[in-house]
């Protein structure tokens, strides 16, 4: 940094993604760009071909695997199991963020971008995992025109739309006293910065008007949130004819795995940008050990959820249902089913629940790791939901499905596309708020 | 005077979806809460009309923060962006498409 520079010490180190671009950036997102190349070859080849390069097809007389027919059945696959993923991911941004400002949580506040420009990032990419799965995206503007107003897709694209638009403004309004800031600190930007600010001076009326407004907008989101989940939960818990879907408890049951996914990308990104940049004195082992308190209670409540579904299927459900649960247990998807509950949620909550019993076993890398391995675990869980329901009609079982390499690679182009947006946000803006670290 | 104008933003964006819910159930000849699939039902655009309600709606809390002129230049990009977004994906797959 310059001599002579206007800024604080920490505002210095707050801005350092924004002025310090080292090789290892580069690397980082060429290996991205060309990711996200391969992703969208993959995607032209889809939308040339059809789905039926993807493992959704139906192929009869396909090999066996252990009696079942591989490829078909399923018309749903990692497509709409993304989709949930990250609408859960979406999750905790706004709600970090929004209950950080309605109960005075100050503590958190260095988080709380970080969590908001997360929703921000992973609402399009949840958007995009649906166009993915139709057939035809040439006909998008139908939802727009003859979109029916009893189908919970519908429902679906108003939560999202409410939800997304909501989250830009929040962002935006809370960021303006920054981007007014930036425009003085970084000279060589500054038309950009004042002209995004649109004339914000930062008068004491402006920012009694903007922290109100945040407020109420905090106040309009959380239940927008809650909506947005239990609506995707109502695309599958509303559906009568299929097994293991038609539940009461789905709509909690989603936004409880929501927040479960949404915290744990939080405390691992709040994680690597500590690491990253040093940050041990902003997002200190309190901040840290606060997101993981958090953590491990919505894991509880979302373990509970887990047994008491499998419980009620398991003691006495009826044959469809019993079927689609044999399916994980004992069948074709047992070899995903026991790691994903035994790896997956069992060691995460372990490390989590180890500082409740013995205080010096909170190790912020540890949890880390745990945190991630929740995230990896969520999606498959999502995946379990999804697939085994699709593939045991309640007549016949129609064979397993398995993802084609076009897919997956279209499925993880969300992943690189989100990690580029999320790294322009951050050379552009500061993750965390200046006012914030200067308090 | 913002809470007034935040207001009327508000108001309208809420008329515009009580609008657009209201197109759409009127427009719908069929009786029953789930009917086919097939069933041509509700006026055509009546999504689009609520859609762009509930950006409005949103949009009072910029209302409340700028003035009037960078307030339009907002609401303007949220409905384009919006709608570009469709058009942008029903263009390029359009084009795709054999």
């Amino acid at each position: 940094m310059k001599k002579g520079s206007n800024m604080t010490k920490n505002e210095e180190r707050i801005l350092q993604p924004l002025v310090k671009t080292g090789t290892a950036f580069y690397i980082f997102v060429g290996v991205l760009l060309v990711l996200t190349g391969w992703f969208l070859y993959c995607w032209y080849t889809q939308v040339s071909e059809g789905l039926v390069v993807t493992g959704m097809r139906s192929v009869y007389n396909a090999p066996n695997y252990m009696g079942y027919n591989i490829s078909g059945g399923s018309p749903w696959g990692i497509y709409v199991t993304n989709f949930i993923f990250w609408i859960g991911i979406s999750h905790a941004g706004i709600a970090i963020s929004a209950s950080v400002r309605l109960m005075n949580l100050n503590k958190y506040k260095v988080v709380a971008r970080m969590a908001e420009v997360l929703t921000l990032v992973a609402l399009p990419m949840a958007a995009l995992s649906i166009v993915f799965d139709v057939g035809r995206p040439d006909r998008l503007f139908n939802l727009l025109s003859v979109g029916r107003f009893q189908a919970p897709l519908l429902w679906d694209l108003s939560a999202i739309t409410t939800y997304f638009m909501g989250t830009i403004i929040y962002l935006y309004l809370s960021l303006r006293g920054d981007i007014d800031k930036l425009a003085s600190r970084l000279p060589k930007r500054e038309k950009f910065y004042r002209r995004l600010a649109m004339h914000y001076e930062g008068t004491a009326t402006e920012k009694e008007i903007h922290t109100k407004t945040l407020w109420w907008l905090a106040v309009a989101i959380v239940p927008i949130m809650v909506t947005v989940h239990s609506v995707v939960s109502f695309v599958f818990g509303l559906m009568v004819a299929r097994a293991s879907w038609y539940s009461t408890i789905f709509a909690i049951y989603f936004v409880v795995g929501a927040i479960v996914s949404g915290v744990a990308a939080v405390y691992s990104l709040a994680w690597i940008l500590r690491w990253l940049y040093k940050w041990q004195t902003f997002v200190t082992d309190e901040v840290l050990k606060g997101i993981s308190w958090a953590l491990r209670n919505v894991l509880i409540i979302y373990i509970y959820l887990w047994i008491a579904e499998e419980l009620t299927t398991r003691y006495q459900g009826p044959a469809a249902e019993l079927r689609v649960s044999d399916f994980l247990w004992s069948g074709p998807y047992a070899p995903i089913f026991w790691p994903l509950a035994i790896i997956g949620f069992g060691i995460p909550a372990i490390i989590l629940l180890a500082p409740v019993f013995k205080k010096r076993a909170f190790n912020p890398a540890l949890i880390f790791a745990a945190s991630i391995i929740l995230n990896v675990a969520l999606w498959v869980k999502r995946f379990t939901i999804v697939v085994p329901s699709l593939l045991n009609p309640p007549l016949y079982s129609t064979g397993i499905y398995i993802p084609t390499v076009t897919e997956v690679s279209i499925m993880l182009g969300t992943f690189w596309m989100a990690t580029l947006l999320y790294l322009a946000f951050l050379k552009l803006f500061p993750i965390i708020e200046l006012d914030v670290v200067e308090a | 005077m913002t809470n007034i104008k935040a207001v009327s933003v508000a108001l309208l964006g809420l008329l515009l979806i009580v609008l657009g819910v209201g197109f759409w159930v009127l427009g719908d000849a069929t009786s029953s809460v789930v009917t086919l699939p097939l069933a041509s039902t509700g006026a055509h655009w009546a999504p689009l009309i609520w859609l762009l309600g509930i950006i409005v709606l949103l949009s009072a809390a910029f209302a409340n923060t700028m003035q009037v002129k960078h307030y339009f230049v907002w609401l303007l990009v949220l409905v384009v962006g919006y709608l570009a977004v469709f058009v942008v994906l029903v263009g390029v797959t359009s084009v795709i498409i054999p």
